[in-house]
C-alpha cells in the first residue's frame, strides 16, 4: 500500500458557476489526491445533496426569477445556498493509501478537525457535533458531506458559512417569510452562525480560506503546493460539467424515494399546536413542533429528535411520542400523535410540493 | 444494564468481507445483498439507488448502486463479476428495509454470475468462517471507534 505524500495540491478559485465548480471537484477525484481546493461560487448558487429531490427543497420560481443557479452535489447532505460569502473546500484522497481513513465517520473526523484547527486560527471555537456537523456552541456553521467512488477515492466536502444572507436562503429554500410562523423563522436562524456573527465583525473570506488552508496543513502535517489545472484538466472539466452538471437529467433526477411535506394546525387545551413534518418515502425525515403550548424548549427538541426517521405508523409514533409528554407542558400523546398523522396525511397529498430543510435550516 | 445488540449473519450465504456484501446462490444465480454488520455500521441508510438490469458486465467491487446515510454517498460493489438480472424495488422506496430485513425484504440485485466457480472461493462461508470474519471485522470497528454510539454491548449469531 502507497503511502500519503507530504506534498498535498492545492488550488483556490472564486467566482465559479454551480456546473463548473461541482464537475472540478468530481473531476479531481480522477487524480485520485491528495488535493485540496478552497473556492467559492458565483452568488448565488442552490445546491442539493445527491438523493434529495430538488423541487422539493427549492423554490425553482424564485431561482428562475433571481438568476440563482440551482445543481446537485455528488455528495450527501441537505440543500444549501453558496456564493460569494460561503467558503466551499472539497478534499480528495484516496483510502487506498496508507493512513488515510475508509470509513465515512473516520473521514468526517479527520478532516473535520482541518476545518476546526482553521476556525481556531481566527479565533472561533468550533467542535465535531453528531458526527458530521461542525458547531459553534451548538449554531450550525459548516455542513459536511462525502461520497466515495468504487475505487476508494473520496471528495469530502464542507460548505462553511464566512457570512449569509439568512433571508434569501431561507426563501430559496421555500421557507417563505409568509408559510413560517415568526417563532419558527428564528429558530431557524437560531440555529446557524457565521464566522463572521461569532468574530461580530466583517471577515473577508480570503481571511478565512488563509486560515483553512494552514489548519489543513497543521492537522495533516503536510506542504500544500499551489497547482492550477492543466489545459487537459479544464477540458475534462468542461466534458463533466457538459455532458453531467448541465443536464436536467442530473439536475433534476428522477429519485426513488419521494420526499413530501405537511402541515397541521391543532387546538389543544395547553394550546395552538403546529407542526411542519417532511417524509422521506414512508419515514419522518423531520418534523417541526411549535405553537402556543409552554413546554421548555430541550424537551420539544428532544421529541423532534427522537421521531426523525421513525416509520409512519400510528403505534410506532405513539410510541416514541408517550415518554415525552410529561415534559411537554399539557400536551397528550393522543394531541401529538394525531397532528403528526394529519401532517402526514397532507404530506401524502401534496408530495410534490416543496421541503422547508437544507442543510443549513436544521431548527431544532 | 446495557443493551445487547445482536448482529445476525445467515449461515446459507456466502460474504465477500471488502463489499460487506451477502451472495445467496440461487439455481444458477446470486441473489446479492448488503450484510447485517455493513448495513448496521453505515448507520441509518436514508436513500439507495441501483444500476438498472443488464447495463454492462460487472468485475468484483465494481459499483452497481450507491448508498446515503449519514451524509456520505458511498458505492455498494459487486462481490461477483456478472450481470444485472433483476433490482428490487423495495429498498428504494424503503431504505430501512436494508437495516431492519437486510437478508429478505433489503436484498438488492440479481445477478447472473459469469466466473461462479472461480469467485465463490474467495467468498467466506460456512458457519465456523462467517463467525470469523464477522468477529474479526467487528473488533477491528471497535478498535478503529466507527462503531455507532450504541455499540456497548455486540453478539454475533451465525444461523
Amino acid at each position: 500500500m502507497e503511502t500519503s505524500p507530504k506534498t498535498w495540491r492545492y488550488l483556490e478559485e472564486d467566482g465559479v458557476s454551480a456546473s463548473a465548480g461541482l464537475a472540478a471537484d468530481e473531476f479531481l477525484m480522477s487524480t485520485r489526491g491528495p488535493v485540496l481546493r478552497l473556492y467559492t461560487y458565483r452568488s448565488h448558487c442552490a445546491l442539493v445533496g445527491k438523493f434529495q429531490n430538488v423541487a422539493a427543497e427549492i423554490d425553482l420560481a424564485f431561482c428562475r426569477e433571481t438568476g440563482i443557479a440551482v445543481n446537485r452535489r455528488p455528495t450527501g447532505g441537505g440543500a444549501i445556498l453558496m456564493g460569494e460569502q460561503q467558503l466551499g473546500v472539497a478534499l480528495i484522497h484516496s483510502s487506498r493509501v496508507a493512513g488515510v481513513p475508509e470509513h465515512p465517520k473516520e473521514i468526517f473526523g479527520r478532516y473535520g478537525k482541518g476545518i476546526l484547527a482553521g476556525l481556531q486560527r481566527l479565533g472561533v471555537h468550533a467542535s465535531i457535533e453528531a458526527k458530521n456537523d461542525i458547531r459553534v456552541e451548538g449554531r450550525k456553521i459548516a455542513g459536511l458531506g462525502v461520497c466515495r467512488n468504487e475505487e476508494g477515492t473520496f471528495l469530502f466536502h464542507t460548505s462553511l458559512l464566512v457570512d449569509l444572507d439568512i433571508d434569501l436562503m431561507l426563501q430559496v429554500l421555500k421557507i417563505s417569510a409568509e408559510k413560517l410562523a415568526d417563532k419558527l423563522r428564528a429558530r431557524a436562524a437560531d440555529n446557524l452562525t457565521t464566522v463572521c456573527r461569532q468574530l461580530g465583525r466583517s471577515v473577508e473570506v480570503a481571511q478565512v480560506r488563509d486560515a483553512i488552508r494552514l489548519g489543513f496543513a497543521a492537522t495533516e502535517e503536510m506542504q500544500l503546493e499551489p497547482r492550477g489545472l492543466c489545459r487537459e484538466e479544464l477540458e475534462g472539466i468542461r466534458t463533466l460539467e457538459r455532458e453531467k452538471y448541465q443536464q436536467d437529467s442530473w439536475i433534476f433526477r428522477h429519485l426513488p424515494t419521494p420526499d413530501a411535506i405537511g402541515t397541521s394546525l391543532r387546538k389543544t387545551p395547553a394550546g395552538l399546536l403546529r407542526l411542519y413534518l417532511s417524509l422521506a418515502g414512508e419515514r419522518i425525515k423531520d418534523v417541526t413542533i411549535t405553537g402556543d403550548f409552554m413546554a421548555d424548549e430541550s424537551a420539544v427538541l428532544a421529541l423532534e429528535k427522537a421521531l426523525a426517521r421513525q416509520p409512519v405508523h400510528e403505534g410506532a409514533i405513539a410510541a416514541v411520542v408517550s415518554p415525552h409528554v410529561e415534559a411537554l407542558g399539557g400536551l397528550h400523546t393522543e394531541d401529538l400523535v394525531g397532528a403528526i398523522l394529519d401532517a402526514v396525511a397532507e404530506a401524502h397529498k401534496m408530495s410534490s410540493r416543496a421541503g422547508p430543510y437544507g442543510c443549513f435550516v436544521d431548527v431544532k | 444494564m446495557a443493551k445487547t445488540q445482536t448482529i445476525r449473519f445467515r449461515d446459507d450465504r456466502y460474504y465477500a468481507p471488502s463489499e460487506h456484501m451477502w451472495v445467496k446462490l440461487e439455481d444458477r444465480r446470486a441473489r446479492i445483498g448488503l450484510d447485517a454488520l455493513g448495513c448496521w455500521a453505515a448507520g441509518t441508510i436514508a436513500h439507495i439507488d441501483l444500476q438498472r438490469p443488464a447495463k454492462r458486465l460487472l468485475r468484483v467491487g465494481a459499483a452497481f448502486g450507491t448508498l446515503e446515510a449519514n451524509k456520505f454517498v458511498g458505492a455498494l460493489r459487486a462481490p461477483l463479476r456478472g450481470t444485472i438480472l433483476a433490482v428490487n424495488e423495495a429498498p428504494l422506496q424503503n431504505p430501512r428495509l436494508l437495516n431492519t430485513d437486510p437478508y429478505g425484504e433489503g436484498w438488492l440485485v440479481v445477478l447472473e454470475p459469469t466466473h461462479f466457480a472461480e469467485d465463490l472461493v474467495s467468498l467466506v462461508h460456512g458457519r465456523e468462517a462467517i463467525l470469523r470474519y464477522a468477529s474479526e471485522k467487528v473488533a477491528e470497528y471497535r478498535q478503529r471507534g466507527i462503531l455507532p454510539d450504541d455499540a456497548k454491548q455486540l453478539q454475533v449469531v451465525v444461523q
